[in-house]
């Protein structure tokens, strides 16, 4: 693995916090390897949000692990760069990269009630989250947890604070979250469908919050979801998942306004919509592709409606890299020829 | 003496539901309202919800008091010889005391049966005082069972844990070991070891009150009790390791031993307290058992399974029944009274019967 510290000229302000560069995932099962993420890349400022776009098994919750370094000591394989602020995640040991989780990297997941353990309290829990990576005594730690809860929002702290996470309701239990990961004000948060579990006004509510939050501290954030909704309220970014490839990243608004690839236009065409009232959504028809045996051409194309397009039967035969205009690419080979597609909406 | 519990699966981990829902009538009698009512929703643990069902179970409570009475028993036993008047090794073999014409040694009847003197009557043979003794072999018994308990214990939810957490070549070299202990024949491995053990340990001429043969079968029954508490705990914890507060707390940069510890242990809590308290009258009779078949403790070291050894020695239980009746007593009311407690525990933390 490159270790090497590369004497970067570019590295100062305008070096993005997080960029991730063709990073593969793939785990060994019974049934043959299972290949999550295929040539990843993503980049990151600090203090940006980019959405992690896609349905479900598109690799976005792999790549999220990937990046917590969660996959160390686990059979997975996992190649590629993952330079956080100038070092190789990836390159780092179990041990060293122990040190930056929490402190640097934080995560919080879907389900907080799952993600929280049963029997501690809930002041216990952030105390400990903080303590890991600070010496303080628990008395400080719990201390500093009261404060962070009641800077998530969550009314009377001190008391919530003594009260174990079923005590809580979703959003409440969701801002403990939050509060447990953002106790060390790490520098980049990951959010792995914060707001799957709720319900749409408390999804509001605690977007908000992760906004402010964002705001206050500075921290980037990645938001894995399947919701365009959350994406188009929130995100600076948008990178559309398929397949563990991205296929299409951009501006969130250039994405929503001119998708390129035709899976991201699948996915907003699938969105209900409220100036459009007439008919049925339109879903993407097919399956995902299987990820123990890839196909050889673009992944897509088994469910791509516009493969007549390109000519060659190019779709089945050869995987398209990302192309188009570098600050809004695609993985099509429509961009890759530069073919004309207007014809095809 | 190989006792399986039938464990019950974990405890939802405050998976749906736990926080919800008013209670259905529970099935055990008398429901205090004060207790489970729905107005006082406080913190609430695991332990608590099973403490607060073992309360309203009359049967556990008595379980519980007859215990608690044997472990006061075994605790006070100094002080009650003390206010007998009585010590459990002086012998009597006056000819006033124990018969000298049909059955030698048998103690005249005023001596046999229970005195203001002799509050349990004299033993056979070496006449000595059987309450002193039942109440110093309380002690030793009761200590056996429970530092062997505590030995698989800890063995078995460290090393469970570790297999199970850890995985890979940690988790094979752990199950192959269990497997083995699991397949040996029990009984004929103790029978032999307990007399090695207990010659290197410091040679077989033993005084009395000698410490050796406690820890010699503390370490033999605790040595031999917890693979099968390691199996079970490894089970659950394979399935702990992939929830998702222990991804959680690895994503706060918490050690494996900080997550074996806080996030693990805890939650395996539940059913090694079922086992433990399943495994001690299991302990008590191993004890009982090895000390009559005389590889446990030996005279003049009270215990109830050396009690029950001399009863059967000198055939004293053809013409002194009640000699074997107390320490045989003692033994069913105190190993009935910790299996009742263990099946009641084993329903309080059940999450499917009805809650409390």
């Amino acid at each position: 693995m490159p270790h090497e510290k590369t004497p970067d000229p570019s590295r100062g302000a305008a070096e993005p916090l997080l960029r991730i560069r063709d990073l593969h995932v793939s785990f060994p099962t019974d049934d043959g390897t299972v290949h999550a993420v295929n040539g990843m890349d993503l980049t990151l400022g600090r203090g940006e949000t980019v959405g992690l776009v896609g349905e479900s098994g598109s690799g976005k919750t792999v790549t999220s692990q990937a990046l917590m370094g969660l996959l160390k000591e686990t059979r997975a394989s996992v190649t590629g760069e993952i330079l956080f602020d100038g070092t190789d995640l990836n390159a780092l040991d179990e041990d060293r990269m122990r040190a930056w989780r929490g402190k640097k990297i934080a995560m919080i997941f879907q389900d907080p009630l799952s993600a929280m353990h049963p029997f501690h309290t809930v002041g216990a829990q952030i105390a400990e989250a903080y303590r890991v990576h600070n010496k303080v005594s628990r008395k400080a730690a719990t201390a500093v947890a009261v404060d962070m809860l009641g800077r998530v929002g969550i009314p009377d702290p001190k008391r919530r604070a003594a009260a174990h996470p079923h005590e809580f309701s979703g959003g409440m239990r969701q801002r403990a979250m939050i509060a447990m990961a953002l106790v060390c004000e790490p520098e980049l948060l990951i959010a792995d469908e914060p707001t799957t579990a709720l319900d749409v006004t408390v999804q509001a509510q605690i977007l908000d919050l992760l906004g402010d939050l964002q705001r206050e501290t500075g921290t980037a954030v990645v938001l894995v979801t399947h919701d365009l909704g959350v994406v188009a309220e929130v995100c600076h970014q948008v990178v559309v998942m398929y397949g563990g490839q991205c296929v299409e990243r951009g501006a969130m608004r250039d994405v929503f306004r001119d998708p390129r690839h035709p899976y991201a236009q699948g996915l907003l065409a699938s969105m209900p919509s409220l100036a459009d009232t007439a008919g049925r959504l339109t879903p993407i028809p097919g399956f995902p592709p299987s990820l123990t045996t890839l196909p050889a051409g673009c992944l897509f194309a088994d469910r791509c409606p516009q493969t007549h397009l390109v000519p060659d039967d190019l779709c089945r035969s050869a995987r398209p890299e990302l192309a188009g205009s570098a600050a809004h690419p695609s993985r099509c080979h429509q961009e890759v020829h530069a073919i004309q597609r207007e014809a095809a909406r | 003496m190989t006792d399986s519990p039938v464990l019950p699966s974990r405890p939802p981990s405050g998976a749906d539901g736990e926080a919800d829902g008013p209670a259905p009538a529970p099935a055990t009698p008398p429901a205090t309202p004060s207790a489970g009512g729905g107005a006082a929703v406080t913190a609430r643990s695991l332990l608590g919800t099973a403490w607060l069902r073992i309360r309203r179970s009359r049967i556990a409570l008595a379980a519980l008091a007859v215990i608690v009475l044997m472990v006061l028993f075994a605790v006070l036993a100094p002080l009650l010889t003390g206010i007998e008047g009585q010590d459990p090794y002086t012998t009597r073999t006056s000819p006033d005391v124990l018969d000298d014409y049909g059955t030698p040694g048998l103690p005249l009847s005023y001596y046999r049966y229970p005195s203001g003197e002799h509050w349990l009557g004299l033993e056979p043979g070496l006449g000595r005082d059987i309450f002193a003794r039942m109440a110093h072999g309380a002690r030793i018994s009761l200590v056996i069972a429970l530092l062997s308990t505590a030995v698989s214990v800890v063995l078995g939810t460290v090393l469970g844990a570790a297999a199970g957490y850890f995985g890979g070549k940690v988790d094979m070299v752990i199950s192959r070991i269990m497997d083995l202990f699991l397949a040996f024949p029990h009984l004929l491995l103790v029978l032999s070891l307990t007399p090695i053990l207990q010659s290197r340990l410091g040679g077989t001429a033993l005084d009395r009150g000698s410490l050796l043969p406690i820890a010699s079968l503390v370490i033999i029954l605790g040595f031999f009790g917890w693979a099968y508490l390691a199996r079970v705990v490894r089970g659950q914890v394979l399935s702990l390791r992939e929830q998702e507060f222990v991804e959680a707390a690895r994503s706060y940069g918490a050690s494996h031993r900080s997550i074996i510890l806080r996030q693990i242990i805890p939650n395996v809590m539940g059913v090694v307290l079922v086992y433990a308290t399943m495994m001690i009258p299991t302990n008590i009779t191993a004890e009982a058992a090895l000390s009559f078949l005389g590889v446990g403790v030996k005279d003049p070291t009270p215990s109830w399974g050396q009690m029950l050894n001399a009863a059967q020695a000198g055939n004293w239980y053809l013409t002194d029944p009640w000699f074997l009746a107390v320490p045989a007593g003692a033994l069913v009311i105190t190993v009935l009274a910790f299996n009742l407690l263990g099946d009641a525990v084993r329903d309080a933390l059940d999450p499917k019967s009805s809650r409390g």
